[in-house]
């Protein structure tokens, strides 16, 4: 009697995932399987295509352009990563000290995140405009002379500009918010005992507050490398364009992929480039996990 | 009790009506569209019939003008009776988007607007039908369109698309400054080393160093290549289809980086405004589209010269082809409405909205396309001075290979790399396709 | 002493968090004055207050453009993928949190397994996938999938479900309820603040949404307003390659809007949802 029951409660959860079958195959399968065979043929845009082998790979491995987009997205991964989870902590530490206005401000420091990532790369792109220019405009008024820096353009600023445009990401206020939940659920019984030890504020921050929010840490960090490979596109495409200026020094890989299928139709090309990122972000997640087991505290 | 079982029975029930309408979601959706579609269909052949009264859908990547008096497109609903929605696709994404719609035998666009580089691939593709047949009995007469475009269609195996105008890149120079520089106006011979040392002396700083009104403005996407392009470089060999670019390229590029360096000309930057309109740049290399654009609305006399003249004379030719979707369900209509955009009453609408002749020589004599609003033009010969040393180009190159060209250049400019390196990283980028 | 120190100490955070404050609304800012601007004078200059106050930047938006159209479009995307997220991410997280079946582990690993991929990464294959099925220029390859569960609400929603105790279930077992109707009577019903958080989150992402429709969709009748923003309003007439910026601004100002005034008066959705997902997994 019993069995019969249990089998038919597992009939029931069998039927609740039918959604999930559906979408892992149709959408998540079907297109692995389609990446792969494509990325053996040298399908252009017009659909005409040919299978070629391993060639794509070959010319991919043997492309200058291929490594330094592949060493621009892994350095603008793990930077955008650590800066905005740095950011997202900070903002989320001002945040719960308790003051006046505190709606105010978690409005102020959360909102930039729900701006479009085109509105976004727009507005930045002029805020760090060379000659009308926000940032220079306000430069020049501190300095009392003009100054023009040419922020996106110039590789020594470049990489500032961009990351400085990444703490406004809705991956960056939502990691403030989880900070926020997290601080909150600190035991105070710790802080005071570590007051009782003579600890003062910054060594209550390494000592009790990183560890005690460090899964929460992991499970930022892991949306956030998520938000980095997956947003780069929304916002760096506005941004930058598909060519990742200057000279590629912004070319994401999600960006070489769109300029080799739609400004180049090499649709094959951008399916073993899609493959390739499909690896890389496999193997960040495995990175991941296996870090976390050694650094990460739980409570039980 | 009697009542929460109400509420949780009618939840419920809302719950699997929508979980039965998100399982057969997509077969719903696709109908809907489907029926839609056919409707449309139904709606436009029915429209078919009655030779008038129809609707025709055209791509193309530029706005129609603001002035209906200037909207070759109203003037063609208002001649034909059949209504021409225009859609449009910006320049960067077009030829890209309008690839997409031809492979996917999109069916919605009865007439697109084709690129240079597109058109050959779309007649062999079939996405586009040929026209032989229509022109037979019609009064456009392709005997008269300029040679460039002939050679340009040569190898198509017929005629599949009639070029809409013939565009050319200019010099535009604002007079005020050159008057205050005390420079003499530059003419359609005017020597390139000219214009480099005119660009330094136009040139104002403030006391900083900082550049307050530069020489010239920075080459566009379009221009750089009319830069290398006289300095001898093929730019585009139509034999093999390749870009071909060298010593002329390094000479210009190098030339572009050390104005940039001066001060001369402004450094590529995330925040691109006009500043020939704005009066902070003397000089600009532009299309001749531009004349219709500034018009009367620019604060200072300006006027024209052809691109200047270094190893020779040199510009890019541009032009996009009329052609009708070989999906498309109105050919008739939509051809209705190209014969009509091919008249003479239709270039000239088109050239004096953009300032742009008519590829066909009869009508382009006319010169309508001395745009009325720009009065300070004296010099409408360097349009047909220009039109006579165009040629159909880096507009023939897919645009990811002549946008990622640009981008070296411009990385040059910047001073990231050496014109040497950029030509060959560009060369490299193109061999690699 | 001790006291007046604290005082400060106190005082200082405070200016730092209106410094912070002005630094984050900056942007935001800047976008509404821009879109009050001429296209000379926000070339020319970077006053935060227009000289020259004008409205034809809105103008164009509401007289010159397709914007009901783009409007249309984003709000059918965005309602019919929140809708389909909700039911199908809810459907399957419910046996994943509360029943024991065989295979469950697996499942539900592939499911935090399938988090890891980026979205870019599978869209070639898709768009190639879409393009023989006719899909391609419409909202559907966006809209389908989300009728078949989305991995990370699928997640949120068993976290939630995990934490409505199970004594309820027991309960509802001996009135005679199935596990399908507990589902329906019982736990949907109580989870309503999480399909309001997940609606919330889901609506304002696709509102925002770039990358799909910029992949998928082709002509002016889909385009969404985010794309909008990148094609109609981005040049001034004619192929001149002058970028309109207040044109720019003025979309952005009013794509910023929904989702700033939805956060005034609803950001319990927002930080709900986010305490949610920041349970232990």
């Amino acid at each position: 009697m019993k069995g019969k029951l249990a089998k038919k409660n597992e009939r029931t959860a069998y039927i609740f995932c039918i959604p999930w079958y559906i979408g892992f195959l149709a959408f998540t399968i079907v297109p692995i399987v389609y990446m792969l065979y494509f990325s053996l043929t040298d399908r252009k845009l017009n659909g005409l295509s040919e299978f070629i082998g391993f060639k794509n790979y070959q010319n991919i491995f043997s492309s200058s352009v291929f490594w330094n987009s592949l060493r621009v997205t892994l350095f603008y991964t793990l930077v955008s990563v650590v800066v905005t989870a740095i950011w997202a902590l900070f903002l989320a530490l001002l945040l719960n000290k308790k003051q006046k206005l505190q709606g105010a401000f978690q409005f102020f420091y959360f909102i930039p995140s729900v701006i479009p990532s085109v509105a976004l790369a727009y507005s930045f792109r002029t805020i760090f405009g060379k000659d009308s220019g926000l940032l220079n405009g306000i430069l020049s008024n501190f300095a009392g002379k003009s100054v023009s820096v040419n922020w996106l353009y110039n590789p020594q600023t470049v990489y500032f500009a961009v990351f400085a445009v990444t703490l406004f990401t809705y991956s960056t206020g939502q990691m403030m918010m989880i900070f926020r939940n997290g601080l909150n659920v600190v035991p105070k019984e710790l802080y005071e005992s570590a007051e009782l030890d003579g600890a003062n504020a910054v060594s209550k921050f390494f000592h009790v507050t990183l560890p005690m929010i460090s899964p929460i840490f992991l499970f930022n960090i892991i949306t956030s490398v998520i938000g980095a490979l997956n947003g780069s596109f929304a916002l760096l495409f506005p941004l930058a364009s598909e060519n990742g200026d200057p000279n590629g020094m912004t070319q994401v890989l999600s960006l070489l992929i769109y300029k080799e299928s739609f400004s180049n139709m090499r649709v094959g090309y951008a399916s073993a480039l899609s493959f390739i990122l499909f690896v890389v972000a496999a193997l960040i997640g495995i990175i991941i996990f296996a870090l976390s087991k050694k650094f990460v505290y739980y409570e039980n | 009790m009697k009542k929460i079982w109400k509420k949780i029975l009618s939840f419920s029930l809302a719950a699997g009506l929508l979980f039965s309408a998100a399982a057969c979601g997509n077969n719903d959706e696709k109908g809907s569209d489907g029926d839609t579609a056919k409707k449309t269909e139904e709606k436009e052949q029915g429209d078919n019939s009655s030779a008038s009264g129809g609707e025709v859908n055209l791509t193309v990547w530029n706005e129609p003008p603001q002035d209906d008096d200037l909207n070759m497109y109203l003037a063609a609903e208002k001649a034909t009776g059949i209504k021409v929605n225009v859609t449009v696709i910006p320049e960067t994404e077009y030829s890209s988007k309008l690839n997409q719609m031809v492979a996917t035998g999109d069916s919605s666009q009865d007439i697109f607007i084709v690129w240079e580089n597109d058109i050959k691939n779309f007649a062999d593709t079939g996405g586009i039908r040929e026209l032989d047949s229509y022109l037979e009995n019609s009064s456009v007469d392709k005997e008269h369109f300029i040679d460039a475009v002939a050679e340009l269609t040569e190898g198509l195996g017929g005629t599949y698309g009639l070029p809409w105008c013939a565009a050319v890149e200019i010099m535009y120079y604002n007079q005020d400054l050159f008057d205050e520089a005390g420079i003499e106006y530059p003419d359609n011979n005017w020597p390139y080393e000219e214009f480099l040392s005119a660009a330094e002396k136009l040139t104002k700083k403030a006391d900083d160093g900082s550049t307050e009104i530069y020489g010239s403005d920075l080459p566009n996407l379009q221009t750089w290549w009319a830069g290398i392009g006289i300095h001898g470089d093929q730019v585009y060999d139509p034999a093999s289809g390749e870009l071909v670019i060298g010593e002329g390229a390094e000479k210009y590029v190098s030339d572009v980086r050390n104005m940039v360096e001066q001060g001369y000309m402004p450094e590529p930057s995330s925040d691109t405004a006009d500043l020939f309109a704005t009066g902070k740049a003397a000089m600009a290399w532009l299309g001749s589209w531009n004349i219709g654009v500034y018009g009367g609305d620019l604060d200072f006399d300006w006027e024209i010269c052809t691109i200047p003249t270094a190893d020779r004379k040199y510009n890019t030719l541009h032009t996009g082809f009329y052609t009708i979707n070989d999906k498309s369900k109105n050919q008739d209509d939509a051809w209705k409405v190209i014969e009509y955009l091919m008249s003479e009453e239709g270039q000239n609408i088109n050239s004096a909205a953009s300032g742009n002749p008519s590829a066909i020589i009869p009508i382009a004599e006319q010169g309508v396309w001395k745009v009325e609003s720009a009065k300070t033009i004296e010099n409408w010969e360097a349009v047909t001075d220009a039109l006579e040393s165009g040629v159909f180009g880096y507009t023939s190159l897919p645009s990811g290979i002549t946008g990622n060209a640009v981008s070296e250049f411009e990385s040059a400019a910047l001073g990231m790399k050496t014109p040497e390196e950029a030509v060959e990283a560009a060369l490299d980028y193109a061999k690699s396709q | 002493m001790k006291q007046r120190k604290h005082r400060s100490g106190e005082i200082l955070i405070f200016l730092l968090k209106i410094l912070v404050a002005v630094f984050m609304f900056t942007p935001i800012v800047w976008i509404l004055s821009g879109s009050f601007k001429t296209l000379g004078e926000f070339t020319s200059s970077t006053h935060i207050i227009p000289r020259e106050f004008t409205l034809v930047n809105y103008r164009y938006i509401f007289e010159r453009s397709n914007v009901w159209i783009y409007l249309r479009n984003t709000v059918l995307l965005m309602t019919l993928t929140t809708l389909g997220t909700l039911i199908s991410s809810s459907f399957v997280a419910y046996p994943l949190a509360r029943m024991d079946f065989k295979g469950k582990n697996i499942i539900f690993g592939i499911i935090i397994a399938t988090l890891m991929v980026p979205e870019i990464a599978l869209i070639i294959p898709k768009y190639i996938m879409f393009a023989e099925i006719s899909w391609l220029d419409s909202l559907l390859p966006m809209i389908v999938p989300a009728f078949f569960t989305h991995p990370y609400n699928t997640f949120l929603f068993r976290q939630f479900f995990r934490t409505i105790p199970g004594e309820l279930d027991e309960a509802a077992a001996l009135d005679g309820c199935s596990k399908g109707q507990t589902f329906f009577l019982i736990l949907a019903p109580l989870a309503k603040p999480i399909y309001a958080t997940i609606g919330v989150l889901s609506m304002v992402s696709w509102w925002n949404e770039l990358t799909q429709p910029v992949f998928y969709i082709n002509s002016d009748r889909w385009r969404t307003l985010t794309m909008a923003t990148m094609t109609t309003y981005m040049y001034t007439s004619g192929n001149a390659f002058i970028q309109n910026w207040p044109s720019i601004m003025a979309i952005s100002t009013l794509m910023i809007l929904p989702p700033m005034l939805l956060y005034m008066f609803g950001s319990s959705f927002f930080t709900e949802g986010i305490k949610t997902s920041g349970i232990k997994g």
